[in-house]
């Protein structure tokens, strides 16, 4: 069962207010895909992928933080 | 995301509600009625029927208790089980849910039928499991309590309805994963936090710049040896000169100082030699040489190896008796053929012939020898250290003469020479130091270069470690606070959408008394009022459910209890033109004193397509009041009676009748 597009959106949105790449939503709504149609007891391929694709430098709060 | 989820009907038997089957279509399941009313008096298993619909549809009867279980056995009855099946289709594809109680054992066994076949236990379809859980099914599967929890501010139903249908929940569920992952790594971590990374960090600096001063201090020192070689060999000159000065001391000087570099010579040569013999073992014990001596002649004495060892097997497999005494029999001599190859391979037999060759070139006819040709040259070794020694004891008498002459020149470059040569010393020993194999345990104040180069990697791999930890710990932050941050923002889109949707539904039902909707958070809450009549509630939790059914995308049947029961009369009226635009099935179970204001507008806002059962238990107090009815309407079982058609629905009042 695919989610609304509230949801999408709001994953989309969010991801990009924190400066990360368009890849962490993507990676993120496949992840949330699989855990909607069931619950599996191993997702820790899709987590790895996730935080590969999030970026630290981008992250503004990080930058934020520092100064 | 849409699903068209129709009930096609259900059936029980041997429950504490009369056996009956209800179907909820007319010839073919395609053509399913968009209402039907179900009238069933007090008493006939309203309430069974409900519970039955909600724990099929949702599983959660497998973790109900044997008590549970057994008080759903038809009163006064001895039957060992009991069933109840739900039918359904999604989208068109078959669906059934059966729920088996097996009440002496007090278990309840769930077998799902698709069109894949058959299963054991309650297993809907992946895609399907969040629409039939307990929480979910309550939803559909609906009654009054439902409707006033929706609007208690003290509960989250309307929430938890939200986050359920539109799986918000799951946004949730990962960042639980998320954090169940990183604690997981962080068992393992040592270093968790920036402190312990910024420690390892200066440790590792602090080691990298202690090698490069080591390393520039063994050059410096490298650099002080070659001078101080030189400077030691310019010294050792002048001083020797300055001895010279006294001709006496200085020509017998000279002689000694020949005669010991010689003996020095002779000493190096002879210890080379002691030491190369002293790698043969055999010299250092002759019952070592014997016992390889022995060896040889036994391996030559036995035709070992090579193609002799061949042989000996061949002819031992031939001989009458064994070499062990034993008569040779067929399964022997069998044995020794087989079983010949397993020794003597070749890099056997190659090792073998390297032995006895060594032994022939190293030990000599008498083992004796050269255990003492080693003797002797030690022997002789000692010899000429005791003369070289004796030599070195000869100059320093004369140098201690000649210095107890009082030349003062003489002990100036005598103190000089001494003093360059400690600083060699000194300067060898920090430079064997530094330059030396590496220990097992390391110290963490070690100078040796070999020993700071593996601090140094052990701490390269606990900076590595700690960086991991943190970055891993970062991301994961990251992650978190996007799932959380967009769970909001979702919540909150969808809050302001179906708000909005459902006040105009709500406008629908309620046109001349509206009680609009001010907010959704954990309950509904209504706009200017703490509380509404319960015809109001009702009906703004219709429009709240059917908004979120339509905005999910889902067709989803209403199934409810007492529709009308608690509405006014002008309220029913606009509840029953609301119903059709709600749902694409609704399933109603009513009674009698429902009917008016109610059943009528329904019939006619769904052009009359409505299925009217009325359904009653079968006693002989009730037989009057179907013993006219064409028998076409009737469905009769052992113990209940379902009849068909809106006459016999109108007409039916049990408390007038009885």
């Amino acid at each position: 069962m695919k989610f609304g597009k509230e949801v999408y959106e709001a994953v989309y949105i969010t991801v990009n207010d924190l400066n990360q790449p368009s890849s962490v939503a993507d990676r993120m709504m496949k992840c949330l895909d699989e855990l909607s149609g069931t619950n599996p007891d191993d997702i820790s391929d899709y987590l790895e992928t996730i935080l590969e694709a999030i970026q630290i430098n981008n992250y503004r709060q990080e930058d934020e933080e520092l100064q | 995301m849409s699903l068209n989820f129709t009930l096609l009907g259900w059936s029980a038997s041997g429950l504490r509600c009369p056996d009956h089957e209800v179907s909820l279509y007319e010839s073919d399941i395609s053509k399913t009625y968009p209402v039907t009313l179900i009238q069933m008096p007090n008493g006939t298993g309203k309430t069974t029927t409900l519970n039955m619909l909600r724990a099929t549809l949702s599983g959660s009867a497998k973790n109900w208790k044997p008590d549970e279980v057994r008080e759903l056995r038809r009163t006064g009855s001895y039957d060992k089980s009991g069933q109840f099946i739900v039918r359904l289709a999604i989208d068109n594809e078959p669906l059934t849910f059966e729920l088996n109680f097996d009440f002496k054992e007090g278990k309840a066994f769930y077998r799902t039928s698709s069109y894949i076949g058959i299963e054991d236990g309650f297993s809907p379809r992946l895609r399907l499991r969040k629409f039939f859980t307990p929480e979910f099914v309550k939803l559909f599967v609906f009654d009054g309590e439902l409707a006033k929890n929706l609007l208690d501010a003290k509960q989250t139903k309307a929430r938890q309805a939200i986050e359920s249908l539109f799986q918000l929940f799951v946004l949730k569920e990962l960042e639980n994963k998320f954090y169940s992952n990183w604690e997981k790594h962080a068992e393992s971590a040592t270093a968790k936090s920036d402190r312990a990374l910024k420690r390892r960090k200066n440790r590792l600096e602090d080691l990298k710049k202690k090698r490069d001063k080591i390393q520039e201090e063994q050059q410096e020192l490298h650099k002080q040896k070659t001078q101080l070689l030189s400077d030691i060999q310019e010294a050792q000159q002048e001083y020797e000169s300055a001895l010279s000065k006294d001709q006496n001391i200085g020509s017998q000087l000279q002689q000694i100082k020949i005669q010991f570099d010689q003996a020095e010579k002779y000493v190096i040569q002879s210890s080379e030699q002691a030491i190369e013999k002293m790698r043969d073992p055999h010299r250092l014990l002759p019952d070592f040489g014997i016992a390889l001596k022995n060896l040889k002649d036994n391996l030559d004495r036995l035709k070992l190896p090579t193609s002799t060892s061949k042989e000996f097997f061949e002819e031992l497999a031939e001989a009458e008796e064994c070499v062990c005494g034993r008569k040779m029999d067929e399964a022997a001599r069998q044995a020794v053929h087989e079983r010949k190859k397993n020794y003597l391979e070749d890099d056997e037999v190659g090792i073998l012939n390297s032995i006895k060759s060594d032994i022939a070139t190293y030990c000599r006819e008498d083992p004796i020898v050269p255990y003492q040709e080693l003797k002797e040259n030690l022997d002789s070794l000692g010899q000429l250290i005791r003369k070289r020694d004796e030599l070195q004891t000869e100059l320093y008498s004369l140098e201690e003469a000649r210095l107890s002459q009082g030349d003062v020149e003489l002990e100036m470059k005598k103190k000089r020479l001494d003093n360059l040569k400690e600083q060699l010393r000194q300067c060898n020993e920090r430079l064997e130091e530094i330059e030396r194999s590496p220990n097992s345990k390391i110290p963490e104040n070690a100078i040796c270069l070999r020993e700071l180069d593996k601090l140094i990697q052990e701490a390269e791999n606990d900076v590595a470690e700690a960086t991991e930890t943190l970055t891993l710990k970062l991301k994961t932050d990251i992650a978190i606070q996007i799932l959380s941050q967009a769970h909001k923002l979702a919540s909150e889109e969808l809050r302001k959408i179906i708000l909005e949707e459902t006040n105009q539904k709500i406008s629908q039902v309620l046109s001349r008394n509206p009680v609009l909707l001010e907010d959704i958070q954990d309950s509904l809450k209504l706009q200017g009022q703490v509380g509404a009549s319960e015809g109001q509630t009702l009906s703004v939790s219709y429009a709240f459910l059917a908004t979120l059914f339509n905005k999910s995308g889902c067709a989803i049947p209403f199934i409810v209890d007492s529709p009308a029961l608690s509405l006014d009369l002008n309220v029913r009226s606009e509840v029953a033109n609301l119903i059709p635009t709600l749902c694409n099935q609704f399933v109603a179970f009513t009674i009698s004193s429902e009917r008016q204001a109610f059943v009528d507008v329904l019939h006619q806002t769904v052009n009359e397509q409505v299925q009217y059962l009325t359904f009653f238990r079968k006693t002989s107090r009730m037989n009057a009041l179907w013993k006219n009815v064409d028998p076409h309407q009737i469905q009769e079982t052992n113990d209940g009676v379902i009849i068909k058609g809106k006459d016999f629905f109108d007409r039916f009042d049990l408390d007038k009748e009885l």
